[in-house]
This record gives structure tokens, C-alpha cells and sequence, in this order.
């Protein structure tokens, strides 16, 4: 393992990179519980939904999905559409071959969620626009997720993936060259960071399995120190952001299982209140003037989750559904941020079926649905002076008030409502070797 | 909030050369070879030396190498400060029947230690070791599939992954409104994907005998962004807008065809030679083009930079091995390589610092034997490149920094395990 990656598992600050199957799960079973499936999942999505999962597979499998999101969110009419709605799924579980104790204790995952033209898009917008905070802007990288388990005794097993992304960050200057022209120098360093995902799973009987999944949070930031002169201007600019963010993840789940029928109920809590936010955090020298404003606060909250799915075998078919429910991660929005989120319904639903062996190798199509709704939330703005507005985040500034009435570009004032849906469909494919 | 100017630099990269991997080599095995490895027939290396390999193959192969170059490399007689070139590799190729068909599946990654990806600008005036500085700083992600027409010839294809920087690019609002000061940023930053080809031949014209084709694309990092600056600062005299477009190619990596053969001498005894021939000359402007839309009440004395192609040469690298199985657990190699420069002699304005290099390695393996059901192998290797020296006069005697010279020596080694089920 790279020095770097070694270094970001043992401190690893800030926010993080969220991706497709942190909101939606990964792979098309996963997507068809809800998201559920902490003490049931071993096939390729047990990676990211508990890495101990993948030393449960019978065999060795590959899976290769198409997935599409789509978005019905909006905020006082205004239609927020997720950009990079296409991705695929791809991944693995490796059992080794043989009687020796490498091919009965280890198993091998991993798990990619990959934009089919983009390693990742970041977007970041001014401080005061209206954004969805759970879904705009967590989605679109590439997600790598390599996995190892162990099952030093055939109830127990332990795993562990890693959750892979990088930064970036590095100093520029711009300067009046000898030739009158701009003479820019930067050194960017796009450099690797990585998060655990600790996982257990404990067969207790035949029927009945639990499972514990910690996913740590993962700090990818984006930052820039320039220090220019044009025209004979000195001008530094120092620019810092976090994009995608995943707080700390903690799931217990449970899992009962018969011949045909499986339940499996999952319960997570999420430390969202540690998120510093997805603004981008400027500081400017110019002409030796600073200008260093407070950030505004996002007033983020933790959140709670329940989600409870089954799976009925019939023949060459097995159909899934979930259901699952999730608190907001943002509490009020009365100052100059306008992040916005609600309790949301989740609902999947799906299906797999069985093909036909062809020469020997065993595969199924499996299609997964899975929908998001949020009910509607009124951010309401808390109007005061500007040294009001100075001192407390959560109170809006009148900027003139020398004329009548409110004066604010703020899009969030007055009030500002938002909800909708959103909607992920995974279709894919799966040989078992 | 009064209109104004401010603006900040943005990415901008200037030209980039090969990647670590091209220039070290992937694996101890190859790297002992001094690179060559087109016909070597290796299974976990085939995604980077010839995706062909793998349908040929006999079992799957796991390697994780760790390797560290040094770069002793000079400029103008004074150090040249260049980073060492340290990271971690995984190999991976999976020979397979489907039915009648038999297949393969290899797969590479390299990971630098410090930084998957550095990306430097500096002006055109000042020197810098272009194969060197950062564009051996980087990720390399190679995958390849492969398919066997009978028991003596595979035919493989595969990519090779980097991304690109676009998008709307860097947003600021930088002034003052009422009661606080304004400092604000956006940001739209895609990186989408490039990838460059590779096709792979293998051919078992006898037991004695193998050829290896492989032909790849060009590859580099394209940056096309624009940073849009609105500021208003009372009593600095700045006010305006600004638009600062940068576009830029780093860690250009050229389009090649490697031709080699493996001979088997005796039983024990084999020799590698091949010969590659890199496009160079497609190399584009290795400094960014900078465009300025700048309105801040007074003109500011600038101009927007633009530099031309570097002129840079086609190249031809000739690779010679040989390999000795001195026991039934170990094999020992050796090889020597010559790559020329592409770079012109620069005795104009830009200072761009390349030589002539000879590359001598030897290594060795020692096959542990069966452990937890697998095979196990040790593989390590040392090399050494030698830069000739070189010195560029320049024409204009007020040519920013003098006369060019360097020189320099690139030590370093790799060590792998291998595992074979």
C-alpha cells in the first residue's frame, strides 16, 4: 500500500467524497433493498454495504450493471436536476480454488461505480444558492472499492474495503514575465486519500445472520494558494474546498432467511453534524487589504436511518423490495445558506432471473429500482442588521438599509420551499464461476 | 456591490512526457530487462507489456512490486531538486476457458507514494528536466483482454487510462458589502476521461522462438479552464471583471510500435531484443496558451502567452536481455537499453532539459514453492540510467538563465512477490 494512502487511513480530516452507491447502495440487489443488507449481502455490493459479507459467497462471481439516476427535486418552482446521470457498476467476489486454507478463509471483493465519461465532476456553487445537500454534488466520481474478508471460523467473518479517491492541492503565482506576457507557475499535487470500511457478520444459526458496518468519513479537499502581481497589482488569493461529502457511517443490521423467503432489516446513524459544509472557502490579500469572512455554517444535523427489505425465491426468479426511511441531514436555513433536505421515503423494488448455464457458467440478469421522496420543507429567512447578520450565521442581512423594505439578493428570501424525488434504476448482469 | 477585478491563477500545465511506468518499467522482471518484455510472454505484466500474453498463459498471476528511482539529474552544473519516483504496482492476469474459447484478462495500477497526479506549469524561459519533473508523478491504470487462435497466437487489446481537467472552471466574488467583507468561490471541475489503445500481438513460432507486437495511442492530460473574477474593493483602485482562459496538454505520452522476439538460446538460457519506435513528433506546445478578457477601469500591461510546438524528434529504442534459470529456484537477468532524446537542442527561448540515456539492470527471481496453496516467487532488480551529458548555446546571448547544460544519473530498484495458483 502507497505511503500516502497508509498516512490518510490514520488522520483523515474534513469532509468527504460521497458517491453513487453511498445514497443509492451499489449494484443492483443492493439498490432493489432500499439499501439494506448489512447482515445479507455477498455478492459484489457487500463491498461497500459490509466488506465481511463477500466470505459468505458460495462462488466466485462478476457483476457489470448499467445505472441511471434521474431527479424531480425542485425549490419554489425551480427544477434541480442531477447532473452525470449515467454510471456502471462493475465488480467482483474472488473465492480461490483448492482445499488449502487461503481458499477457505479469504475472499477477495471489489467494487467500482464508474461515470462512463468523467473520473469526477465538482461542483461547488456560491454560498446562498439553493441546494439539495443530501444529493446535488455527491455523486458524480468514480468510486473504487477494493475489499478483503476473513472467516477464521465458519459463523464468523471480518472485512475490510477501502473507500479511494483523491485530492487536490498546491501553490500558484502569476506574474508579469520579461516579455510582458502572464508567466503563470503552479504545482498541483493530485494526491490519494483513502477511508475504511470495517465490517462483521455473524452467521448465529442456520436462518438468522447480524452484521456491523462502520464507514469512515473521507476527506478529499480541494486547495489553492496563488500569490500574483498584474498590472502591478499584488493580489493573493487562497481558495479551499470540500465536495461530496460522507460523514461517519455507523449500520447494524439483521437478517432472517428460509428456503425461499429472506427479511433483513438494517439501522444506521450518520454524523452529518461534523460536515463543515460544501462552500468554497476564499481568503484574499489585495493591496495588502485582507479579506478573510466567516464561512457560513451549514447547520448540519445527524441522522438516523431504518430500512427493512425481503427477497422471495421462486424458481428461476427472485423478487426484492425495501423500504426505508431517513432523517434530514440539515436543520434550519434562516441566515445566508439555503441547503436544503427533509425526511425522505425511500422504496426499491426488484428483480432477478436465472439464465439458462452456458457452457458451464451460471448467469442472471438483475434489475433494481429505487426512489427517494422528500417531503416538502419551508426554509424561512431571519431578517436583521448587518451587525446582526455580522455576528450570528443564522440571521439574514438587509444590505441597504437606507431604502424600504428588505434589500437582499439572498434567493432563499423570503422563504424558500423544496421537495420532489429522485429515482436510481441499475440493470445488471452476473456470472457466477 | 460595485464590479471589479480580481483574478487568481488557474491549472495550467505544461508538457508532460511519459509515464513511470514507461520509463521504469512495470514490474523487477522487466525492469531487469531494461524495459523489454514485448515477447517475455508474462502473464501478470500483460496489460503494459503486451496484452496478448495473457489467452497464452498456463495460471493466474498476482504480483505487488514496490520500486524507488532516484534522480541525480543536473542543470547548469547546480542540482536539479527533482523529486525521486517511489510508488507501489499491482499486476494482475487471469488465463480462462469460456467453452471452446480460450481467454485472458490482465490488469495494471501503479500508485505514487506522494501524489497520483502532479501537474506543473513554469514559464517557458525556465529550465526544467521535461521527462523528469512531474510527468513521472503520476497514476497509470492499464487493463487488457486477450484471445488465443490456437495454442501458439493470442491477439490482445487494452487501454491505457488518464483524465482530462475541463469544465465551467473557478468562480470568485471578491469586494465588500454591508457589514462584512466578500470573499466567495465556486466551482465546476469536471475530469473526464482519456484513454489510449493498445493492441498486442504474440506469436509461438516454436518452442525456441517468440515474437510480440504491440502497438499504443498517444495519451495526456488536457486542461480548458476559465476562471471568472468579479471584485470590488473600495479604496484599492481595483474594479472590474476579469476572465483568465488557460489551455494546456501535460503528461503527454506519445503514440509507439515495440517489435521484439525471445529466443531460446539453450533450455536454460534466454535473450530478449526488441526495438520501439515513439511518435514524439505529434508532441504539442508544451507551455499553456493563456487568454486574458481583462476590465479593471485601467489596462493592465499584459499580454496573453502563447507558445509554439517544441519541435520535438521521432524516436527509435532498442532493448536487448538476456535470462538464466542458474537453478531450479532461480533465474537471473539482464539488459541494456539506449533512448534517445526527442528534444531539440534548445538554443532558442525555452530551456527545455533532455539527454541521451544508456540503461543498464540485471535482477533475479527465486521461486519459493508452494505455500497455502499457491506459488510463491521473489523478484527484485536494480537499474541504472546514465544521462549523456549535454550543453545548448543559446542564440540570443540575454536568453534568460545562459546557456543550457546537464547531466545527470537515475539509480534505483524494484522488489515484487508474485503468486501463481
Amino acid at each position: 500500500m502507497s505511503l500516502a494512502l497508509l498516512a490518510s487511513l490514520l488522520a483523515s480530516p474534513g469532509s468527504a467524497w460521497a458517491s453513487h452507491p453511498d445514497l443509492y447502495g451499489l449494484g443492483a440487489e443492493s439498490i432493489a433493498h432500499a439499501g439494506a443488507g448489512v447482515a445479507d449481502l455477498s455478492s459484489m455490493g457487500a463491498v461497500f454495504t459490509n466488506p465481511a459479507g463477500i466470505a459468505f459467497a458460495e462462488r466466485s462471481s462478476l457483476s457489470l450493471g448499467l445505472n441511471y439516476t434521474a431527479s424531480a427535486l425542485s425549490a419554489n418552482g425551480q427544477t434541480h436536476a442531477l447532473p452525470d446521470p449515467v454510471g456502471v457498476t462493475a465488480g467482483a467476489v474472488i473465492r480461490f480454488g483448492g482445499g488449502s486454507w487461503i481458499a477457505r478463509s479469504v475472499t477477495l471483493g471489489l467494487g467500482a461505480y464508474v461515470l462512463p465519461n468523467t473520473l469526477a465532476h465538482l461542483t461547488t456553487g456560491y454560498p446562498d444558492e439553493p441546494v439539495f445537500a443530501y444529493y446535488e454534488g455527491r455523486t458524480e466520481r468514480l468510486a473504487l472499492l477494493p475489499a478483503i474478508a476473513l472467516r477464521p471460523h465458519p459463523r464468523v467473518s471480518l472485512g475490510v474495503a477501502l473507500n479511494l479517491f483523491a485530492g487536490l492541492s498546491g501553490p500558484a503565482s502569476a506574474t508579469d514575465g520579461p516579455a510582458r506576457a502572464v508567466e503563470l507557475t503552479l504545482s498541483q499535487q493530485v494526491r490519494a486519500r483513502a477511508a475504511l470500511i470495517l465490517g462483521v457478520r455473524l452467521a448465529a444459526t442456520d436462518h438468522w445472520s447480524f452484521g456491523i458496518t462502520w464507514r469512515q468519513r473521507f476527506s478529499v479537499p480541494y486547495a489553492t494558494d496563488t500569490h500574483n502581481r498584474v498590472g502591478g497589482v499584488p493580489l493573493d488569493i487562497s481558495v479551499a474546498a470540500e465536495g461530496l461529502a460522507t460523514p461517519d457511517e455507523l449500520v447494524f443490521g439483521a437478517r432472517w432467511r428460509g428456503p425461499r423467503l429472506g427479511l433483513m432489516a438494517d439501522v444506521g446513524y450518520a454524523r452529518w453534524s461534523a460536515w463543515s459544509g460544501p462552500a468554497v472557502q476564499v481568503r484574499a490579500r489585495i493591496s495588502g487589504l485582507e479579506l478573510t469572512p466567516l464561512s457560513p455554517a451549514p447547520n448540519a444535523t445527524d441522522a438516523f436511518s431504518m430500512r427493512v427489505a425481503g427477497d422471495w425465491r421462486h424458481r428461476a426468479m427472485t423478487f426484492r423490495g425495501g423500504l426505508g426511511v431517513e432523517t434530514a441531514i440539515v436543520g434550519e436555513q434562516s441566515g445566508r445558506t439555503n441547503l436544503i433536505d427533509s425526511t425522505r421515503l425511500i422504496v426499491g423494488l426488484g428483480a432477478a432471473y436465472a439464465l439458462p448455464p452456458a457452457w458451464g457458467v451460471r448467469t442472471q440478469l438483475v434489475l433494481g429500482a429505487q426512489m427517494h421522496y422528500l417531503a416538502p420543507t419551508t426554509l424561512t429567512k431571519r431578517i436583521g442588521s448587518p451587525d446582526e447578520a455580522a455576528r450570528d450565521p443564522r440571521v439574514l442581512a438587509d444590505e441597504d438599509a437606507s431604502v424600504m423594505g428588505v434589500q437582499t439578493r439572498n434567493p432563499g428570501y423570503p422563504s424558500i420551499t423544496g421537495s420532489g424525488a429522485v429515482f436510481a434504476l441499475s440493470l445488471a448482469w452476473e456470472v457466477t464461476l | 456591490m460595485k464590479r471589479a477585478f480580481a483574478c487568481a491563477a488557474a491549472l495550467i500545465p505544461s508538457l508532460a512526457t511519459a509515464s513511470p511506468v514507461e520509463t521504469f518499467g512495470l514490474l523487477p522482471t522487466d525492469l531487469a530487462r531494461a524495459g523489454a518484455g514485448v515477447a517475455a510472454g508474462d502473464v501478470a505484466a500483460s496489460a503494459a507489456l503486451n496484452p496478448a500474453a495473457t489467452a497464452l498463459g498456463t495460471r493466474p498471476e498476482l504480483a505487488l512490486a514496490y520500486g524507488w528511482q532516484h534522480l541525480g539529474l543536473t542543470t547548469r552544473a547546480e542540482s536539479a531538486g527533482l523529486s525521486d519516483v517511489h510508488g507501489t504496482t499491482g499486476a494482475l492476469g487471469i488465463p480462462f476457458r469460456w467453452g471452446p474459447l480460450a481467454l485472458g484478462a490482465s490488469a495494471a495500477l501503479h500508485i505514487p507514494d506522494a501524489d497520483l497526479l502532479r501537474i506543473g506549469l513554469d514559464p517557458p524561459s525556465r529550465a526544467r528536466w521535461v521527462m523528469f519533473d512531474n510527468r513521472v508523478h503520476r497514476f497509470v491504470i492499464d487493463a487488457a483482454v486477450s484471445i488465443a487462435l490456437g495454442s501458439r497466437v493470442s491477439l490482445g487489446v487494452g487501454a491505457s487510462v488518464l483524465v482530462d481537467a475541463s469544465g465551467h472552471g473557478i468562480g470568485f466574488r471578491v469586494g465588500a458589502a454591508p457589514s462584512r467583507t466578500v470573499a466567495e468561490g465556486a466551482l465546476d471541475v469536471s475530469l473526464p476521461f482519456r484513454a489510449a489503445p493498445t493492441v498486442g500481438v504474440l506469436v509461438r513460432a516454436s518452442d525456441r522462438l517468440t515474437f510480440g507486437l504491440r502497438a499504443s495511442g498517444a495519451l495526456s492530460f488536457a486542461v480548458a479552464l476559465d476562471v471568472n473574477a468579479t471584485a470590488s474593493v473600495p479604496g484599492s483602485g481595483l474594479e472590474g471583471d476579469g476572465v483568465i482562459s488557460v489551455r494546456g496538454v501535460d503528461h503527454y505520452t506519445p503514440a509507439e510500435l515495440c517489435a521484439g522476439a525471445r529466443v531460446a538460446i539453450t533450455h536454460h538460457l534466454r535473450a530478449d531484443a526488441e526495438i520501439t519506435w515513439r511518435r514524439w513528433s505529434d508532441a504539442p506546445s508544451p507551455s499553456s496558451d493563456v487568454g486574458l478578457a481583462i476590465q479593471i477601469g485601467v489596462s493592465p500591461p499584459t499580454l496573453a502567452a502563447h507558445v509554439s510546438a517544441p519541435g520535438y524528434r521521432d524516436i527509435v529504442v532498442p532493448r536487448v536481455a538476456v535470462e538464466l534459470d542458474a537453478t531450479r529456484a532461480v533465474t537471473l537477468r539482464a539488459g541494456y537499453a539506449f533512448t534517445p532524446t526527442p528534444v531539440p537542442s534548445q538554443t532558442g527561448f525555452t530551456s527545455y532539459a533532455d539527454g541521451d540515456r544508456h540503461a543498464l539492470a540485471a535482477g533475479a527471481s527465486v521461486r519459493l514453492g508452494a505455500l497455502l496453496g499457491a506459488d510463491f516467487t521473489l523478484d527484485a532488480a536494480l537499474s541504472w540510467q546514465h544521462v549523456v551529458p549535454f550543453t545548448a548555446i543559446k542564440r540570443s546571448p540575454l536568453s534568460p538563465g545562459g546557456d543550457l547544460t546537464g547531466d545527470g544519473e537515475i539509480l534505483g530498484g524494484s522488489a515484487s512477490v508474485r503468486v501463481g495458483w
